[in-house]
């Protein structure tokens, strides 16, 4: 064969423009917050919730009632353009109460969902990244505690505690951050044998800049999803105690108070339960979309259809 | 058998943690067991502290009762005078006991038939509006539920009663109430593992060899698909117990659940001891005898302790 000069030209500029990508290069959170926007559900949950949280802020002060005046001459009244959700047995007006209910129960699921993703974060993640003995004893103590039914435990905190505030996110905290510890542990187990932790430990990295600069960030898609999934747990647990009459104390209401008082007038003025019910159960709704979408987006081989 | 041993030994231990914890926290409370009451004399006070050891040192109290626990001897209640925690629970847990299996039934009948549906007819309008019921029976809490029942069905309509047990027009509503999101969750569950089953080899070897759909469905596809419905059973069990605190109330069901929401509201120490080392131990034995089951139904799991990873 022949060897000419003209083999070594390079190639016209047309050719080289084919072989750049036609669109943009996404970061991974890029792509999930585009896959998120497509799944509908999750987008009108998120909706939902922007919209709850404004009427929380703003919901108590447009009525012109408090949620704690009592006006004995306006009981069980129905909805009328004086009190739009109508008033309860106290004459206390059910629009107000709804919206400051929110303020509370919302304020029990993102600080349940807190408390346990800090204290179940570091669990888990010590545990899963020492290995060995510790992770042994770490886990057992949470198969232990988790094989006790955590309802009774919670009921039991809330005997003991002063109902209040306080007694609600202490109880849901202490029971509710073993699945989260679980879910760390596993993912900082399986990541911990990658290459990149292994580059980390030759430069002489400590094992605590380790945990908190390379594996945790890295675990961040599932804990983000439980985390998520947590607050509506906690607001539906929140709302079970305090319809046994242990969660908030009165006047203060959240939404199961004002389910479990709308419960003893049923018969006579359903509203006093409508209101309360339907909201409890739109935010149930609207969290466990999230979640799902959340956990489609970040992680589309995982996608579950449950 | 390591499994075996080693779970029994979690379960004791889990076990012992309840009682000692359900312990410490009854005698932390602020307020002994008879301070609700109106004040009474100080030399009955003496005198009922006498009579149920209130004034023993705790270790001696926490002793005295792990023994009599090992008998079987729950104690008696302080609020109901000759009423021990044995004979309420005796008397009031074969009620719940009732309740509760038909719910589990009902919630397993009724969730596994339309996860089936659903994943049959996957997208399409019978997939979508199980799915949507599902979602709902999801979000709904039951005592939402419950009321909802009570005002549709007693109230407005008036053609099942709204409170008591006895007859069986008393337990539909609490049945329904109950069984509600257990179903929806065994649904979804069910769908799921249907769908990916229906994907496997061995069905398409099924109906390569012209065997009938429902045959398919019932004898090769329905015992495999069945296995996380029954892992499952644990958490169904405990949901059901817990659901009837609040739905045995709403329904004023004489119930053990009930007994406990009473109980917490009348301080009253040893019934709420006791029912709560009863559940726990019950739940555990329960969940324990799943496992076990579990394991020998699916010979793929060997040990559940490779799930945790």
């Amino acid at each position: 064969m022949e060897i000419r000069p003209q083999m070594f030209q390079p190639l016209p500029a047309k050719r080289q423009a084919e072989e750049y990508a036609d669109h943009p290069s996404y970061s991974y959170w890029q792509d999930v917050q585009k896959r998120f926007m497509k799944h509908k559900p999750a987008m009108t949950g998120l909706i939902f919730i922007a919209f709850l949280v404004i009427m929380a802020a703003i919901g108590p002060c447009v009525s012109g009632h408090t949620y704690y005046d009592q006006d004995l001459s306006m009981v069980n009244k129905a909805p009328n353009s004086a009190y739009w959700f109508g008033t309860d047995a106290l004459g206390r007006d059910i629009f107000t109460r709804v919206w400051y209910g929110a303020r509370i129960s919302l304020l029990i699921g993102l600080a349940t969902s807190v408390i346990c993703l800090v204290i179940g974060v570091f669990y888990g993640g010590i545990s899963g990244y020492l290995g060995g003995l510790a992770d042994e004893i770490l886990m057992r103590a949470v198969e232990v505690l988790s094989s006790i039914p955590f309802l009774l435990y919670v009921i039991l905190l809330m005997v003991l505690f002063e109902p209040g505030l306080k007694a609600v996110f202490l109880a849901l905290g202490l029971v509710y951050w073993l699945n989260m510890a679980r879910i760390v542990r596993g993912q900082v187990l399986s990541l911990k044998e990658r290459e990149y932790i292994l580059a980390a430990r030759l430069l002489g990295l400590s094992k605590w800049r380790i945990l908190c600069r390379h594996l945790l960030p890295n675990t961040l898609g599932p804990i983000i999803v439980t985390a998520t999934l947590l607050v509506p747990e906690a607001i539906f647990t929140e709302a079970f105690l305090s319809f046994l009459g242990l969660g908030v104390a009165s006047p203060q209401a959240s939404w199961g108070v004002l389910v479990s008082e709308g419960m003893s007038g049923l018969r006579n003025h359903p509203w006093q339960l409508f209101f309360p019910a339907v909201l409890i159960s739109l935010t149930m709704f609207a969290f466990n979309f999230v979640g799902d979408g959340l956990r489609d987006a970040m992680d589309p081989h995982l996608r579950q259809e449950v | 058998m390591r499994y075996f041993f080693r779970r029994s030994l979690t379960i004791a231990l889990a076990l012992w943690l309840v009682v000692t914890m359900t312990f410490t926290i009854m005698h932390l409370i602020p307020g002994g067991p008879f301070a609700s009451e109106k004040k009474l004399p100080d030399v009955i006070l003496r005198n009922l502290e006498q009579r149920y050891h209130l004034n023993d040192p705790l270790y001696r109290q926490y002793g005295d009762y792990l023994i009599n626990l090992m008998r079987g001897d729950l104690g008696p209640s302080f609020k109901y005078e000759n009423r021990t925690v044995n004979s309420i629970i005796a008397e009031s847990f074969p009620v719940s006991a009732a309740l509760g299996s038909l719910a589990i039934v009902l919630s397993l009948s009724a969730g596994i038939f339309a996860g089936t549906i659903a994943a049959l007819r996957q997208n399409r309008w019978q997939d979508y509006s199980i799915m949507a019921l599902a979602t709902l029976g999801f979000s709904v809490p039951s005592f939402v539920l419950a009321g909802l029942l009570m005002y549709i069905f007693a109230y407005k309509l008036q053609v099942l009663p709204s409170a008591l047990w006895g007859t069986w027009q008393q337990a539909v509503l609490p049945t329904l109430a109950l069984a509600a999101l257990p179903t929806a969750y065994i649904a979804r569950l069910m769908r799921s593992s249907m769908l990916e089953v229906l994907q496997q080899d061995y069905i398409r070897t099924a109906r390569a060899k012209g065997l009938s759909e429902m045959y398919i469905v019932l004898r090769h596809a329905l015992p495999n698909a069945i296995l996380p419905v029954v892992t499952y059973t644990g958490p169904l069990i405990a949901a059901i117990l817990t659901g009837s605190f609040v739905v045995e109330f709403i329904f004023a069901v004489p119930g053990l659940g009930r007994w406990f929401v009473l109980s917490i509201t009348n301080r009253d120490y040893t019934v709420i001891l006791g029912v709560t080392v009863f559940y726990s131990a019950f739940l555990m034995l329960l969940n324990f005898i799943v496992d076990l089951l579990y394991m020998a139904l699916d010979p793929r799991i060997k040990s559940l302790d490779l799930k945790e990873v």
